[in-house]
């Protein structure tokens, strides 16, 4: 992506992802997190890159008509109004990146160890979990059958 | 014998196909089968590996359109309201399914004669009740004694699935209201079972591949034994068309494989390849004596496709319920509501099937709800309330079978081999709407009366066609259906069809159980008039 992004692209990337997905407490924000991952991405697939592109173009683009700045610019609360604006104007797109993100932000390795160990992969350990309890069904059985007969 | 003629050519090496080859097998009788996909091994699964949730949207995603893998075909599903889900492997889509595994009801073989609708099946649920007993045993069925929705069925070869604080949560609701439910027969081991099953360990997200083998695909559960029985297994043999001669008989099966066009011979051709694989395969086997496609004199090869349309109605709880702990689709489930009630406004009815969740991804993106977790400063408070703080009931409609829901043969699109794709045509009947209105509204009151503080529905979501059946119906009448009551078609005598096509009407269950014994019982057929066939 590197060839695609210019250096104010980047950052405006960076601040972005901030910004869908902020840090909070011991949660990384997705700028920390996501930035290689998208690039990767992007750089293994044309359709991924146009969508960061898009995306990107579309939010400076608004910053530019509006704010008369680039995006990296503008104050913090105008920068979520502005992306809530473009998630408005182009939603299917906004919302491809919006995937993009969590896809790699909830794939990586740091933030799924401070979500827990509910969050890791299931295999090959597996989830703890009691035995079933014949006891529970004991008021469903009282109720009889409910079948219809032919 | 691979370049000898076989007794029985079966195309499609999935639920029914891995099934039917089994059992014929066992009788002696020389079988092969040609699959467009391969083997997947286990190391394909990613559950255990760190990006593992990303392969639901990649090579595990249930779309063939959206995973295009090269074994997979492309399917217009634009007019249709409902995406068909298939997956193109040795075991078919036994391989990425939940393994669900109830079985139609009694009155699901005769809505003509209680309901006065659609038509009623040629046979009835105690005929089919030997073969869904073996099938239970061959797969490897965990479940309950005592299900209050069906008649007394054979002791279930395994204890039933732990519930866990999710399942007892919803059960709890369940009791609250005095609604019937029950924990679901699932085709998922508790055991040790079969050739190295292992038992469940309860790791969820059974759509991503069972690395334990805990859950039945027919590649673990019918193929080992088929192929030590002399089955003759060919992979990615992609069929193009059947070939029949002027006595209306198949003579042969031509086929693609690395890239060259074969053709195979067979005494008996057995389809199996789904209800929207196998009408496009009949639908493409044009000839002149079959101009609008084999098997096709009554015009319904195609015709009367259902999917089950379904809707997810998801709750969250304040407490959390370990929602990733367990199989996604087996937990409990209630029939109370599936039998026809007049004074509902509909006929007929509908099952609530409780599901579970699978990891933050699947959390982020929506889960069950299909509402992705908001972005921006919010977003990790959504995210903590709703990842394993979730319960889905699913409502699972009966689906009328209509003759304007089809699948015909695209124009336009192809496979990777050029043959040309199936289009799906579909639009969610009125009966169906009224029925999702009252399931949506009894699952809500159940996920309250459970504790939920917050109910959100997806309603016939497009990623919603597991289930594809009708488009080539059984039948006595030659008129009114493609294949009689053995699953032969009426106009080939030596053609049968053992897959979800040859369903007359839906039921509102999870038809992998219903199709198999069907297959089965077609099998058993063949078997004891294999002289006269």
């Amino acid at each position: 992506m590197d060839k695609f992004l210019t250096d104010i692209q980047k950052a405006g990337l960076v601040d972005v992802l901030d910004l869908i997905i902020p840090r909070l407490g011991e949660m990384p924000g997705a700028g920390q997190i996501v930035f290689e991952y998208v690039e990767a991405a992007a750089c293994g697939s044309a359709a991924t890159a146009r969508v960061v592109l898009d995306t990107l173009m579309a939010i400076e683009a608004a910053a530019g008509s509006g704010y008369g700045k680039p995006f990296t610019e503008i104050a913090d609360t105008e920068k979520v109004a502005l992306l809530e604006a473009v998630e408005e104007q182009r939603p299917s797109l906004f919302g491809e990146f919006v995937d993009l993100v969590y896809d790699g932000y909830y794939t990586d390795a740091f933030v799924i160890e401070r979500l827990g160990p509910d969050a890791g992969k299931p295999q090959p350990e597996g989830r703890p979990i009691a035995p079933f309890d014949p006891q529970i069904v004991v008021s469903v059985r009282q109720l009889g059958p409910r079948y219809r007969t032919v | 014998m691979d370049n000898e003629q076989p007794d029985v050519l079966i195309i499609g090496a999935g639920a029914t196909g891995g099934a039917v080859a089994w059992s014929l097998s066992q009788a002696g009788i020389s079988v092969m089968c040609l699959d467009q996909g391969d083997w997947v091994k286990p190391t394909r699964y990613h559950t255990n590996q760190p990006d593992w949730e990303l392969s639901r949207w990649s090579d595990f995603h249930p779309d063939p359109n959206e995973r295009n893998l090269d074994v997979d075909y492309p399917v217009n599903h634009t007019e249709s309201a409902i995406a068909p889900l298939m997956y193109n492997a040795v075991g078919g889509s036994t391989i990425h399914w939940g393994a669900h595994f109830p079985r139609y009801h009694p009155s699901d073989f005769k809505v003509r004669t209680l309901d006065g609708v659609a038509d009623d099946f040629p046979y009835n649920y105690e005929d089919l009740v030997p073969f869904f007993d073996l099938n239970d045993r061959m797969m490897g069925v965990s479940g309950l004694d005592g299900d209050p929705f069906y008649p007394p069925k054979s002791p279930r070869p395994m204890p039933p699935l732990a519930l866990g604080k999710h399942g007892e949560t919803i059960a709890k609701g369940f009791d609250a209201l005095g609604w019937s439910w029950w924990p679901a027969d699932a085709a998922i081991a508790t055991t040790a079972y079969g050739e190295g099953r292992q038992a469940c360990n309860y790791g969820s997200s059974c759509d991503l591949g069972c690395t334990t083998g805990a859950k039945a695909s027919t590649d673990l559960a019918y193929w080992p034994s088929a192929l030590r029985a002399g089955v003759v297994l060919k992979t990615r043999a992609r069929v193009r068309e059947l070939v029949v001669g002027d006595d209306d008989r198949v003579q042969a099966v031509l086929y693609y494989q690395d890239g060259r066009l074969h053709e195979q011979r067979a005494r008996l051709v057995i389809v199996a390849c789904n209800g929207v694989g196998t009408p496009r395969l009949l639908l493409n086997s044009r000839s002149n004596r079959f101009p609008d496609g084999l098997a096709n004199r009554s015009g319904l090869v195609g015709k009367n496709l259902m999917y089950h349309p379904a809707a997810f109605v998801t709750g969250y709880f304040d407490d959390p319920l370990q929602s990733n702990y367990g199989p996604n689709s087996n937990s409990v489930y209630s029939h109370h509501f599936y039998e026809t009630d007049q004074s509902r406004g509909f006929v007929r009815g509908y099952q609530l099937q409780v599901t579970r969740d699978s990891g933050p991804l699947w959390a982020a993106h929506g889960g069950t709800s299909g509402g992705r977790i908001p972005w921006g400063v919010d977003h990790h408070k959504v995210f903590q309330e709703r990842f394993n703080h979730s319960l889905n009931v699913a409502v699972l409609t009966e689906d009328l079978p209509e003759e304007h829901n089809t699948i015909t043969i695209d124009p336009v699109l192809t496979d990777s081999d050029g043959i040309p794709a199936p289009k799906a045509t579909y639009r969610v009947g009125d009966n169906t709407n009224k029925i999702l209105d009252h399931g949506v509204a009894r699952a809500t009151e159940v996920l309250e009366a459970a504790g939920a503080r917050e109910v959100t529905v997806n309603r016939v979501p497009k990623i919603g066609g597991w289930h594809l059946m009708g488009t080539a119906r059984t039948g006595t009448d030659p008129g009114r259906s493609v294949v009689d009551t053995w699953g032969r078609a009426h106009d080939v005598p030596n053609l049968f069809l053992v897959d979800g096509s040859v369903l007359v009407t839906s039921g509102a269950v999870n038809v992998t159980s219903t199709i198999q014994a069907i297959a089965l019982r077609t099998a058993d057929y063949i078997k004891r008039t294999r002289r006269q066939l």
